[in-house]
């Protein structure tokens, strides 16, 4: 019980967290309250699970995702009743910076790849007119401590929107915008920057299709014969 | 008949409403939680009167928030604490871990530096028995070549402001002024806050004392009895 709340409390700390992260975390807690550690992958999923089912009841909830552009699964800490102007872990912040938060989520996610470059995150940002700007470094004290928490992820001069608001928002995003963001037709998650069917550029999740292929071989959106391999290209 | 009949249409309508009287609780309980997990993250004190509006009024907040701090502790390993410097009418409270931080990873990268930082200051001010003049506190730092109002090339900048504000709000250092009379000039001096006396144990600083310098934890132990004892003489 005492690492599952040791590891609770780092999770919640962190906001997002990558494999190699939480190994660090779980190797050192486990030898200290001598239990073993969940090794495999499963009993990991089912440790993070059972945590899960005990803050569900609060809106919290503790869970993985893959996030494609670095090709590599999260552990996300996450309100599930949140909305981008009540985001946790910003409770400290001045009303004109949960605005910037609104305002920068909404334009990476209304781009058709979900991604700006680094510059856009700066300017053209449409406050409103009551508003006063907070100065640029502040901005970029707040994007980088929102990359760390994993709301936003940055990659080869583009940001993206991150682990933690796939999760925290995806209602508020397939929502509002219905253009960008859609969900998979196979598990009816939110799919982003994944492959597409060749005939009806349809995006699925590439374990999703890749499984589905396994039994069939058309598009289960369009019925045409899948030609887009499945495997990630080492380009 | 017809009175059976009412009296155990009455008791339903009881029933109904006592189970409508826990659903409700159930919600004002939930609430609550949730306003304190997300003014937790900052490690900021939270005001008993800043919780009234999500409890529905003062009474309402007494009422649930022995259910609050068990649900808090069980579920999400958070003591809820009353901090020893309020007053009946303004109570303020701070939520710690319920067992100490186990490794540095447990923080994010930038935490950790601020960490250490901490651990150095609270050790000083331990090994000092439990209270020190910043002065001397921040001749110590420089010593180790961290000073308040230049840039360090691990802690970072704005020192300063880290220890004596953000510390000080966190509840890890308590600072407090003390003017021995009116010709003298105040002085200001730091001890262990409330939450740092909840999240770190005297062993622990021995421990960290005995990494940092090089010895064993049983020799500094030694050293500081002996240190005790003598100081113990002297004022005999």
């Amino acid at each position: 019980m005492e690492v599952k709340l040791g590891f609770l409390r780092a999770c919640k700390n962190h906001s997002c967290l990558s494999h190699e992260l939480i190994d660090q975390i779980l190797t050192p807690l486990c030898e200290h309250h001598n239990v073993r550690k969940p090794s495999q992958l499963e009993d990991l999923k089912t440790f993070v699970k059972e945590i899960d089912e005990s803050i569900g009841e609060y809106n919290q909830t503790l869970t993985f995702i893959k996030h494609p552009i670095k090709g590599k699964e999260y552990l996300v800490y996450a309100k599930t009743d949140a909305t981008p102007d009540s985001a946790v872990g910003l409770s400290t912040m001045a009303a004109v910076e949960y605005q910037y938060f609104s305002i920068l989520l909404d334009k990476i996610a209304q781009e058709d790849d979900c991604s700006i470059p680094w510059t856009g995150a700066y300017k053209d940002l449409g406050f409103e007119a009551s508003a006063k700007p907070p100065k640029k470094n502040r901005l970029q004290v707040l994007l980088h401590k929102w990359c760390e928490m994993g709301y936003f992820l940055a990659e080869d001069d583009k940001i993206y929107l991150g682990p933690r608001s796939l999760v925290e928002f995806e209602f508020y995003l397939l929502t509002n915008h219905p253009g960008t963001i859609k969900k998979c037709v196979l598990c009816n998650n939110v799919v982003l920057w994944d492959i597409r069917c060749a005939s009806c550029q349809e995006q699925i999740h590439r374990d999703c299709i890749h499984k589905y292929l396994q039994r069939r071989s058309h598009c289960p959106a369009c019925n045409s014969l899948w030609t887009t391999p499945t495997r990630r290209s080492n380009s | 008949m017809a009175s059976t009949s009412r009296s155990y249409r009455n008791s339903q309508r009881a029933s109904q409403s006592q189970n409508r009287e826990q659903q409700r609780v159930g919600e004002e309980v939930k609430s609550i939680v949730k306003f304190i997990l997300d003014h937790s993250a900052e490690k900021v004190a939270i005001k008993e009167k800043d919780m009234h509006v999500v409890a529905g009024g003062k009474d309402m907040l007494r009422q649930h928030l022995p259910l609050v701090v068990e649900e808090l502790k069980r579920r999400f390993g958070i003591a809820f604490r009353l901090l020893d410097t309020s007053t009946p009418q303004n109570k303020v409270y701070i939520c710690v871990a319920t067992s100490p931080m186990v490794s540095i990873y447990e923080l994010t990268e930038s935490q950790r530096p601020q960490f250490t930082l901490l651990l150095i200051i609270l050790l000083y001010i331990f090994l000092r028995d439990n209270r020190i003049e910043d002065q001397k506190l921040y001749e110590m730092l420089a010593l180790l070549n961290i000073r308040l109002d230049e840039e360090h090339g691990y802690f970072g900048n704005d020192l300063k402001k880290l220890i004596e504000e953000t510390f000080v709000r966190q509840h890890y250092l308590k600072r407090e002024r003390s003017e021995l009379s009116a010709y003298d000039d105040p002085k200001v001096y730091f001890q262990w806050g409330l939450r740092a006396k909840a999240e770190f144990s005297y062993p622990q600083m021995i421990q960290f004392a005995s990494k940092l310098f090089q010895q064993d934890p049983k020799y500094i132990e030694q050293r500081l009895k002996a240190t005790q004892s003598q100081q113990e003489q002297a004022e005999q």
